[in-house]
């Protein structure tokens, strides 16, 4: 009788601390999939920072181009105006990578503003931003990656149901036409 | 490279190097990016299948991959076998000629910087003519049969992580053991001594009156301990459990006692190590204005978001040796440190490749299990020093040292660091066979332990024990837990490269890498205590690439001339090659001095205080050549050669041959080292017995008169 009483209390406490291991792993993962989601946020600001910078170096040397000039400031409004409105951000957000692509292919004709210790500078600032988003939406997309497979998988997913986690949507091109090959014109 | 390229949209011939097609506007397909991309990193499924990107000055490191049929090998007796496969034989094509540069038989590496010296000069020569052929990797796979590029055995990253984080954690806790088993030793040695101090302590109590309280219970706790002892001594029935019972006593208030000072050691030097490194490396912080060192920051800040880990420090080392390495104590206070000649050699897909093998490796824990490695022999060593306190100079130094760090640390950071670096090394040295002498590799300046003199005599016997104990731990750290501690370290490094490609999403960059580094100079001055830590193993090339190139062509053709001739013709005739080498490498170094000067810095960084070597931790960094040959498994475009010296197509007769002579040695001397081994153990416990024993009489004997 004894030792029944033994072998129940044990199952009993490795149950509850799988579930308590199991929920504190997902709660850091899913901490970790909404850091990420907004570190991909902050780098997307960095680059509404750097584009009045940009505007300024360029709007010297490209007078003849102020089309593509303008389109990039708009685009840079139409981002931040857009806020936290996901579909409406990421349109603009989309659009503004656009106006960006035809600027620099733009600015490629022009070898005085390429030369320009500040262009450069700057353009490596974008790159660098381009890439850090790009770094940023795939770390998210990792760790939400990470965070379904912890969540659905056994024994973890008995847990799971019980303490109402549900799956994070991984980042994703929702819009077809962003796949496509942007249209440079010169 | 090609002079025009074709627009797949309109079929215009555009300028070599344009993105966007001038006629249509459309992206140019398989487009060479030159230059910094604009586009950000794709996910991999959207990946085009680009070749490389080839920086303008430095020719183009792809090799055709030969298809899998032909992996070369080394055919000691026949010749390749592909003549059931639709391909031309080697030598005949330009496909053939690649083939050729894949394989072939590179010599030993007994001489140094050779076989580094050769690889590049392979690979450089098969780059040359793949591209005289075609502009892109896949397109001579096509003129060699349309097999399919790369190896037969592919795996995923998330595959190769999983793997090797299974078997790091397995080595372990397999590693565990031994270090347990050691730390109970090393807690017997010092436990008769603990009880003497306690007994001496209760002897003392008791000049003041009859023992009561506490006091009084330690007493008769410390008695009971010493009964089997006793009934022993007057020849009575002992019991086993009784044995037992008191041997766990004694050994557990000194185990115990080490495992705090383990935790404590650890959290003192957590940040010590860091900065003592930094010092002796000599990093500078990047220059602001400089464009290529904002680009490091920027990338390592970028591969950082991507690892997920708090932006590291960047720190940029002149000199002449390309190499990186992350220094710290954890991935949240973690320094990149880059030397400003990899910025130069490397293109920045390779450079990005090497920094996310550091940022994975930082986000992996790397970082934080070094240091509780290290830790652990520092805890061993201040306890062995704590031991020797009495009859050895440098044991009395290193204590003294450390009670000082502890309660009297002050002077500038840079001091501090100075300072906490020199007594890492004293407290890992005290852990070896020669912790009992002074070092003479050591700087000038440090004093010397003074002579005992005539007081030596009493000291012979604890000397002579101490003495056994350090000879049985460095069969035991060499034999035991260095190879594991270095096959636990090696798998991380494969870890980490694995992580890389996670990062990067793009294993070509960090193979490119690790292919250039085979022909670059990687040693730094400063960094040998460091050398787990960077991204490759330190070594110099001791031979000039052109004359490299030279002697691998004319090895070659003579390994064609030997092919087929009965083996020991091949190895004298090897034997004679590599004697020519040694005097070629001579000559070149005689003939440039600057070469020479490079290469005995080399020599000498490699022979630095690497205490890692001398606790045993054998080959810490994995060999190049595997590390290509995991990248290839997860998808790099490289060359790596198979395994060289691989038997496999041996004849039947070569392979008993070789096997016979390593299993006759092998037994030999294991046999030998067996019997050596025994009688040091033998020793180490018969001296240290015969140490305790008196020792833990005479407590005993102090308790009991503190009792009456």
């Amino acid at each position: 009788m004894g030792i029944v009483l033994i072998v129940i209390a044990v199952v009993v406490v490795v149950l509850v601390l799988g579930a308590i291991a199991s929920y504190n792993g997902l709660i850091a993962r899913r901490n970790r999939v909404r850091n990420a989601w907004a570190q991909i946020d902050v780098q997307l600001k960095r680059r509404h920072d750097l584009i009045p910078n940009l505007v300024n170096a360029v709007k010297g040397y490209m007078q003849h181009e102020s089309s593509v000039i303008e389109s990039v400031s708009l685009a840079r409004e139409a981002a931040i105006a857009a806020g936290d409105n996901v579909q409406a951000r990421a349109g603009a957000e989309n659009q503004l990578t656009q106006s960006l692509r035809s600027l620099f292919a733009v600015a490629e004709a022009y070898p005085d503003l390429k030369a320009n210790q500040n262009m450069m500078a700057l353009q490596e600032e974008l790159v660098s931003t381009e890439n850090r988003v790009g770094f940023a939406r795939q770390f998210y997309n990792d760790s939400v990656m990470e965070y379904n497979t912890s969540r659905e998988s056994f024994p973890r997913n008995v847990f799971a149901g019980m303490f109402g986690f549900q799956d994070a949507q991984p980042f994703q091109l929702d819009d077809p036409s962003d796949r496509a090959v942007p249209q440079v014109t010169f | 490279m090609a002079a025009t390229i074709e627009c797949a949209a309109c079929g215009r011939a555009n300028r070599a190097g344009a993105r966007f097609c001038t006629g249509c506007g459309a992206a140019i397909e398989g487009a060479v990016l030159v230059g910094r991309p604009v586009t950000p990193p794709m996910p991999a499924h959207e990946r085009p299948t680009v070749p490389l990107e080839q920086p303008a000055h430095l020719p183009a490191t792809t090799a055709a991959p030969a298809p899998p049929q032909e992996r070369p090998t080394v055919p000691l007796e026949q010749p390749p076998q592909n003549a059931s496969h639709a391909v031309s034989p080697p030598g005949d094509t330009l496909a053939g000629a690649v083939l050729l540069a894949g394989q072939g038989v590179v010599p030993s590496a007994a001489v140094p910087g050779f076989d580094a010296a050769l690889r590049p000069a392979a690979v450089q020569t098969a780059a040359a003519m793949s591209t005289v052929a075609t502009p892109a990797a896949p397109a001579s796979a096509a003129v060699a049969g349309a097999a399919l590029p790369g190896p037969l055995s592919r795996e995923t990253f998330y595959a190769a992580q999983r793997r090797y984080r299974r078997r790091a954690l397995l080595l372990s806790l397999v590693c565990a053991v031994p270090v347990l088993a050691l730390a109970i030793l090393v807690a017997a040695l010092i436990s008769p001594w603990l009880y003497l101090a306690a007994a001496v302590a209760l002897r003392l109590l008791r000049l003041a009156g009859p023992l009561s309280g506490p006091a009084r219970d330690l007493a008769l706790l410390i008695d009971g301990l010493g009964l089997p002892l006793k009934e022993g001594l007057h020849s009575r029935p002992v019991q086993t459990g009784a044995v037992l019972r008191s041997a766990i006593g004694l050994l557990a208030p000194s185990i115990a006692l080490i495992v705090l000072l383990w935790l404590w050691v650890r959290v003192l030097f957590r940040h010590a190590a860091t900065g003592g490194t930094l010092l002796r490396l000599g990093a500078r912080e990047p220059k602001p204005n400089d464009l290529e060192e904002r680009q490091l920051v920027n990338v390592v800040e970028e591969i950082a978001i991507a690892a997920g880990i708090p932006s590291p420090r960047v720190l940029v080392l002149d000199g002449r040796g390309v190499n990186a390495a992350v220094i710290g104590s954890s991935h949240t206070d973690a320094t990149v440190v880059v030397s400003r000649a990899m910025l130069d050699t490397l293109s920045r897909d390779e450079l990005l490749g090497v920094l996310a093998v550091l940022a994975g490796s930082a986000g992996n824990g790397d970082l934080g299990l070094a240091n509780t490695i290290v830790s652990v022999f520092q805890t061993i060593g201040l306890v062995l020093a704590g031991r020797d306190f009495l009859f050895s100079g440098v044991a009395r130094r290193t204590v003294w040292r450390f009670l000082g760090f502890v309660f009297h640390n002050h002077g500038s950071q840079e001091q501090k660091a100075a300072r906490a670096a020199a007594l890492s090394e004293l407290m890992l040295r005290s852990a070896t066979v020669d912790g009992l002498d002074d070092d003479p590799n050591a700087p000038a300046g440090q004093s010397k332990s003074k002579d005992l003199g005539w007081l030596g005599i009493i000291t012979v016997w604890p000397y002579l024990a101490s003495a056994m104990f350090r000879m049985f731990m460095l069969f035991y750290e060499n034999g035991v837990t260095g190879p594991l501690l270095g096959w636990i370290w090696r798998t991380r490094r494969y870890l980490a490269d694995a992580t890389s490609v996670q990062l990067t999403r793009n294993p070509d960059g960090l193979a490119h890498a690790l292919v250039r580094f085979e022909s670059c100079y990687t040693a730094v001055p400063g960094g040998g205590s460091a050398s787990h830590l960077f991204v490759v193993g330190q070594h110099g090339s001791a031979v000039p690439p052109a004359a490299a190139l030279q002697l691998r062509d004319a090895w070659r053709a003579k390994a064609e001339q030997l092919k087929g001739k009965p083996l020991p013709e091949r190895l004298a005739a090897m034997r004679a090659m590599q004697a020519e080498l040694a005097q070629r490498v001579q000559a070149a170094q005689a003939a440039d001095p600057a070469l020479a000067a490079a290469s005995a810095q080399s020599k000498a960084g490699r022979g630095e205080d690497t205490f890692k070597d001398e606790l045993g931790m054998h080959g810490l960094q994995p060999p190049i050549d595997k590390r290509l040959r995991k990248l290839q498994a997860l998808g790099a475009h490289v060359d790596a050669p198979s395994k060289l010296h691989s038997l496999r197509h041996a004849s039947l007769k070569a392979r008993a041959l070789v096997f016979g002579l390593i299993g006759l040695f092998g037994v030999v001397i294991v046999g030998l080292l067996g019997v050596a081994v025994g009688l040091i153990v033998v020793m180490a416990a018969a001296f240290n017995a015969l140490l305790a024993l008196p020792v833990l009489a005479i407590a005993l004997a102090l308790v009991e008169a503190a009792l009456r």
